[in-house]
């Protein structure tokens, strides 16, 4: 039997992180662009959480916690396997509209299959998009424009000054709309990409 | 000068739309928007898509079950946590927790702040890795030698976990020395076995946090095991008297298992003076050899400081 204290912190554990489920799943599936790696990542990362539960200051962000932890595992794992940069979300078969994931999104009704065709493909772009960015600028970007955290909240979740995530974020949106420019209304882009790259890579810091 | 050029104003649009920057900046970017339709264009066209991405890839969720093994995992980690987190009686309670907090007290200026843990899935891979690193590099072996007592006297002090000291050779089998490895975090050791059909390395290591994948029940080796197919290799993994074994070959599976059949049988063949210990194998062996190598003071206590976790990268 679990002692008092024990029994107490593991359901305050179990009401404060189980809210952060998916968005940790979602964004380790998205960083390590394997589902039982993510799978393996959450878990490694509820673990620590939970070794370090009195560590964590009450009225401080406990996403924002949760999300340094599982940054850092993510670290450990991608230099314990030796991964690359990139991580290719488009070749795993499971990335093609989530046979793992998102029974929201897969089970959206769609009216016309035409219409939920192309949102399909619109996906994969945007999960090749985002896999072919460094994992330092795909954190950010994920959490920055995939589960709206503030750019306070981001720098403490990877541990970096609030400064590094504005320039990251920039440079990481930047290339996303690079890469998926093809899907970009109106194709009367009066600055050419090659400039934009330019003005990305060179003077306009 | 008022004027940002079309690449300044390109290169701090998310910026702007997220409302940040100095109010002189903002009002130069304002500016040169209401001047520049194509910079205008551009922030709308910028902003629309983030919106779609976000819908596109919005409600993912974690599979089902996944919270499940986590609440598993942490209480599997709690009941053989060495923290003695249970208090009996509430009379004991009181004392213990304040005797614990003392204690982590103590044992945080002492100890690095976070344990790092390594996954199934690390643990599965790396050994094989290592295997075949072996194997290409045609390196020797640290000791050649087919005596467990010379070998596990070699590596007291050595790894955390140490070598069990009467660690058979399964029938058929034969030992001909060890390795001394470095992964997952911590020191191990490889004792390396040879049948006719080729070669099998036993790793050897201690297990704290570490998380096994999950094991099947073997009958016949009286344990459950893991059994795991990486890069034409097969690991079979289980855990024994806090040491976690990996053995790693690419002779067939079912090869593999009667080698840890076999370390079953020959166990049960050891010395009557051993007989009772070895039918829990290594579990109290562990214990004995370590103990029994701490003949001299100093060494021991040099090897724990060094076996110490390795520090995270900071991201660039």
């Amino acid at each position: 039997m679990l002692g008092f204290t024990e029994a107490r912190r593991r359901r305050k554990f179990e009401a404060m992180t189980k809210p952060h489920l998916d968005a940790l799943y979602r964004t380790a599936r998205r960083m390590t662009g394997h589902a039982q790696t993510a799978e393996d990542v959450v878990q490694e990362t509820c673990l620590k959480a939970y070794r370090g539960f009195h560590t964590f200051q009450a009225g401080t962000n406990y996403g924002a916690w949760l999300f340094r932890i599982l940054t850092n595992t993510c670290i450990d794992w991608r230099r314990r396997r030796g991964i690359g940069e990139t991580v290719d979300l488009h070749a795993l078969p499971d990335a093609l509209l989530g046979a793992d994931v998102g029974s929201a999104t897969r089970d959206r009704y769609e009216p016309d299959p035409e219409a939920s065709l192309l949102v399909a493909e619109f996906r994969r772009d945007v999960m090749g998009a985002i896999g072919r960015l460094s994992p330092e600028l795909r954190m950010v970007v994920l959490l920055a424009v995939f589960e709206e955290y503030s750019y306070a909240e981001i720098a403490e979740a990877v541990g970096c000054p609030v400064g590094t995530v504005r320039s990251r974020l920039n440079r990481g949106r930047r290339q996303l709309q690079a890469d998926l420019a093809a899907y970009r209304r109106g194709a009367t882009d009066p600055i050419p990409l090659a400039d934009a790259r330019a003005a990305r890579d060179g003077g306009g810091q | 000068m008022s004027g940002l050029t079309c690449a300044e104003v390109r290169a701090r649009l998310f910026d702007y739309l997220d409302g940040l920057g100095e109010a002189g900046d903002r009002a130069a970017m304002g500016a040169h928007l209401d001047a520049c339709p194509d910079c205008a264009a551009e922030l709308r066209a910028s902003e629309g898509m983030e919106r779609r991405m976000r819908q596109a890839l919005a409600g993912d969720r974690a599979p089902d079950g996944l919270w499940d093994r986590v609440m598993a995992d942490i209480d599997a980690d709690a009941a053989a946590g060495p923290r003695g987190r249970r208090f009996g009686w509430p009379v004991l309670a009181t004392a213990a927790a304040a005797f614990a907090v003392l204690l982590i007290a103590v044992v945080g200026l002492v100890l690095p702040p976070e344990r790092r843990t390594v996954p199934a899935a690390a643990l599965v891979v790396e050994p094989v890795n290592d295997f075949i690193t072996y194997r290409l590099s045609g390196r020797p072996l640290d000791v050649e030698s087919a005596d467990p007592a010379k070998l596990a006297r070699w590596f007291t002090g050595k790894t955390e976990s140490g070598v069990p000291r009467r660690i058979p050779a399964p029938r058929g089998f034969r030992l001909v020395g060890s390795r001394l490895c470095y992964f997952l975090n911590r020191r191990l050791a490889a004792l390396m076995y040879r049948t006719d059909a080729g070669l099998l390395s036993l790793y050897v290591m201690s297990d704290h946090d570490i998380v096994l994948p999950e094991a099947r029940p073997d009958p016949a080796a009286g344990r459950a095991l893991s059994s795991h197919r990486v890069n034409d290799h097969t690991s079979l993994i289980w855990r024994d008297g806090g040491r976690v074994y990996v053995l790693v070959s690419d002779l067939p599976e079912a090869e593999m298992r009667r080698f840890v059949h076999g370390l079953r049988a020959a166990l049960r063949r050891a010395p009557a003076a051993y007989a009772r210990v070895m039918t829990t194998m290594v579990t109290s062996i562990a214990g004995v050899s370590a103990r029994a190598g701490m003949t001299s003071p100093a060494k021991p206590k040099q090897a724990a400081a060094k076996i110490q976790p390795i520090t995270p990268l900071a991201m660039k």
